[in-house]
């Protein structure tokens, strides 16, 4: 069956480039609340990551004078990518039940 | 018990013997509900509305996870013990929590008399994928439909009758918080116990459903529930426990043969995601006949995506908000920074000079205070109502959600030339500070790309820089100011950029391109509070640090220009050009007359750059106001001193020669920090080769800049 949740993740796949969720969804005929679920699948099984970027980094601001007011701090507007995840990095699929 | 499935073995009622703690009481025989649904639902908020009081929460015998049960009234029907399940994804157990939802919902031991699903109905998509899973459990299940009013506002209209027809169970909408739809919920739920109806599972797709047919006599003989236990095996579910080892072969067969079949794909998810693929069309069946989008045509901010994110748009969309924010930045303040400058230059620095003799204070006091402090300080804040507009330009770009649109077209422009994906974050980052960017490159996978983005860090123009280009564009362009300072960032990017592909080309040439896929936040209407708030934290932030650099380097300075060098003179006696900071300078700038700009102010102010960028204006107001004559009277001073200075250096080509030293201040090495950072991130070898790459690249840039420059300004 070559159905979304397959379609989504060969369009990111096969991006070779950045998209964004918004032309994955309507390239795969579904809404976006639909392509967002099916991402979530993905990410669950190890095949994508999701990360928020924009986070300041683990030791904190450094000596950025803008910290304070950095809105990749507080998580506004912030942007999540979401990346193939290499097979040595994918977790075992779990059980199911 | 109406049934279109195979009889499932007898179930018995789930009759916890736990949660001892609070006040729940259970009545004798009452029939068991759980709720049932995704985290973040709704779900204990309309748990707590129906049993009230009347519950008591514990740990699950054997468990670490706490479980609420409690007794509601479910009027007109009986009593029921409902039991709150911990919030689950699916029935493929990924935690403790989701393993007990599964185990209480199906397992063999106890089993409720009806499922209540709780279903999001502003994230229906996520919630009919467990909602699914619930259907083939074999349970009368009656779904509680919460969020409406969500949805609503992002423009979702979810039609129950519409749902119900598609779920063949009953849908009742409700709001837990105000006890809405309650009485109607309790309705439902003592219809489904009087006359239960165990609905029909979603369909999985001809091949999958062909499997799971193989599996269901045999799986009927266990006490699970049999289309549940069959899609878990075929799915893989090596933790369903007491399941006989010739069934879990038999479901390994019918697996194989689904990859043999071709019906499902190792590279795409296996068995597993072949069953997923026959849930999520189902899911989007139903979506599709029982919820409507407002509106036919895409939102507003869709169809600004398609231009401001598209190929041949969002690049120059970018450039043009970017120089937007420069030009208006420089136009609208500059006649105000000129007027704080001469302010502080003139009257400020006039009255302390006077009041300090007044009060007797020696030469070397009043060097330090008025020369080094005020001059230095008073420079800083002449830049206050330029970073003022330029942060709330920006905050305005962020808080409509613009910016995240810029990382976008960044991300892609970065791609065309072969950095790797995500690096468009770090050099995001490094635009505000160059030490926090390289903690950030922590954030690429490979090492190697990590190494790469390190040496190319100092090339991204931090806004300590900005300051520099501000003063010197608006002494030496004027109006046209803003687009030199724009065409400054340009020029940073392409740095990035070039060095990028050529250390691509020699050093990195087995990174891996990797596909990237973003969310991006919807556009929004900036909210005043919040760009006034951010905009004080930036402006406050950056007055903070910048202000405890210059008065450090400014003490630094004014040391070395008293110490006298080569001359009899007493400590703060001597002139600048025979002390420390003269001498030292002196002997630097014959490097640096090829570049026009071969003099010891210019010198000294890239030598304190090189310990911190935000100094390098504060040393110029420090090094010229040593050398002006002590008259108060005397207007701005700094602008037409360096007009002076870079006219004599140039050889009559003033412009070049700031240019030239506009682009070497962007290229050479950012600050000490930015070297400490390297050093811990890429090492001591490469921080090495990169300081030397960075000087060697800024020396040549600019030699090429002031060669050509020349020629025509």
């Amino acid at each position: 069956m070559n159905g979304a949740l397959r379609q989504v993740l060969a369009e990111i796949v096969a991006a070779r480039g950045t998209a964004h969720l918004g032309e994955i969804a309507r390239r795969a005929g579904i809404t976006r609340d639909e392509a967002e679920a099916i991402v979530d699948y993905w990410v669950e099984r190890g095949r994508l990551s999701r990360d928020r970027l924009g986070g300041c980094p683990p030791r904190g601001c450094g000596g950025c004078a803008l910290a304070d007011g950095c809105s990749a701090r507080d998580g506004q507007a912030q942007v999540t990518a979401i990346t193939v995840r290499p097979r040595a990095a994918r977790e075992p699929e779990p059980g199911g039940g | 018990m109406r049934d279109g499935l195979p009889a499932a073995a007898p179930a018995r009622l789930l009759t916890p013997p736990c949660c001892d703690e609070g006040r729940g009481r259970e009545v004798a025989g009452a029939p068991t509900v759980v709720l049932v649904g995704n985290p973040n639902v709704g779900k204990s908020t309309l748990f707590n509305a129906l049993t009230g009081a009347r519950q008591a929460v514990g740990n699950w015998p054997g468990k670490t996870v706490r479980v609420a049960r409690g007794t509601w009234d479910a009027a007109p029907g009986p009593a029921v013990t409902l039991i709150d399940l911990p919030g689950t994804y699916s029935l493929e157990p990924r935690s403790p929590d989701e393993e007990l939802t599964r185990d209480l919902l199906c397992g063999a031991e106890r089993r409720p008399g009806l499922v209540v699903a709780v279903v999001d109905a502003a994230n229906l998509a996520r919630n009919l994928y467990l909602l699914a899973q619930v259907l083939e459990a074999g349970l009368p299940v009656v779904v509680a439909l919460t969020m409406a009013d969500v949805a609503a506002s992002r423009g979702l209209r979810v039609d129950p009758g519409r749902l119900s027809a598609e779920l063949g169970v009953p849908v009742v909408p409700v709001v837990p918080r105000r006890r809405e739809g309650v009485d109607d919920l309790a309705a439902a739920v003592a219809d489904a116990l009087r006359d239960p109806v165990v609905p029909s599972p979603p369909p999985l797709g001809e091949q999958a459903e062909q499997a799971v047919a193989a599996l269901l006599p045999a799986c009927a003989a266990t006490p699970w529930p049999p289309r549940l236990l069959a899609t878990a095996l075929l799915g893989g579910g090596a933790d369903v426990p007491g399941v006989p080892e010739e069934l879990r072969e038999r479901a390994a067969r019918q697996g194989e043969l689904l990859l043999a079949s071709g019906a499902a794909d190792d590279e795409y998810g296996g068995v597993p995601a072949l069953l997923a693929e026959g849930r999520y069309a189902w899911a989007h069946r139903v979506l599709s006949a029982s919820a409507e989008r407002r509106g036919a045509a895409p939102s507003w901010s869709d169809r600004a995506d398609r231009v401001l994110t598209s190929r041949l748009f969002g690049v120059p969309a970018f450039l043009l908000a970017m120089w937007g924010v420069f030009a208006a930045t420089t136009t609208f303040v500059a006649p105000v920074q000129d007027l704080l400058g001469r302010l502080f230059d003139g009257p400020l620095s006039g009255s302390a000079r006077d009041l300090l003799a007044a009060l007797g204070a020696p030469p070397w006091l009043t060097g330090l205070a008025v020369d080094g402090l005020i001059g230095g300080v008073g420079q800083l804040l002449t830049f206050v109502p330029l970073m003022l507009v330029m942060f709330v330009l920006l905050t305005l770009l962020e808080d409509s959600g613009y910016m995240a649109r810029a990382a976008f077209v960044a991300d892609r422009l970065m791609r065309l030339v072969g950095l790797p994906g995500r690096a468009f974050l770090p050099i995001i980052v490094g635009f505000g500070c160059n030490v926090p960017a390289l903690s950030a490159t922590r954030i690429l996978g490979h090492p190697g790309q990590r190494l790469l983005l390190g040496l190319l860090m100092p090339y991204v123009s931090c806004t300590a820089r900005l300051t520099v280009y501000v003063l010197l564009a608006t002494v030496f362009f004027g109006r046209a100011g803003g687009t030199v300072v724009f065409g400054m960032y340009l020029l940073s990017v392409t740095l990035v950029v070039t060095m990028g592909l050529v250390l691509r080309r020699t050093l990195f040439r087995d990174l891996a391109q990797e596909s990237l896929l973003l969310e991006l936040p919807p556009y929004r209407m900036p909210s005043a509070r919040v760009v006034a708030v951010r905009t004080w934290q930036k402006l406050s932030g950056f007055l903070r640090t910048a202000g405890t650099v210059i008065v450090g380097t400014v003490a630094a300075v004014w040391l070395l220009a008293a110490v006298p060098v080569g001359v009899e003179a007493e400590f703060g006696q001597a002139p600048v050009e025979h002390s420390a900071l003269g001498a030292v300078s002196d002997a630097l700038a014959p490097v640096f007359e090829p570049l026009g700009f071969g003099d010891w102010h210019a010198v000294a102010a890239l030598s304190t750059g090189f310990v911190a960028k935000e100094a390098v204006v504060a040393t110029m107001a420090q090094t010229y106001g040593s050398q002006e004559p002590k008259d108060s009277s005397r207007p701005g001073t700094l602008a037409p001193a360096l007009r002076d200075t870079f006219e004599a250096t140039s050889g009559g080509h003033p412009v070049a020669a700031v240019l030239a030293f506009m682009v070497f201040l962007l290229a050479y090495t950012p600050c000490m920090a930015t070297l400490a950072a390297q050093w811990q991130e890429i090492g001591p070898r490469f921080t090495l080769i990169g300081l030397v790459t960075q000087l060697s690249v800024a020396w040549l840039l600019a030699l090429a800049v002031f060669r050509v420059g020349r020629i025509f300004l």
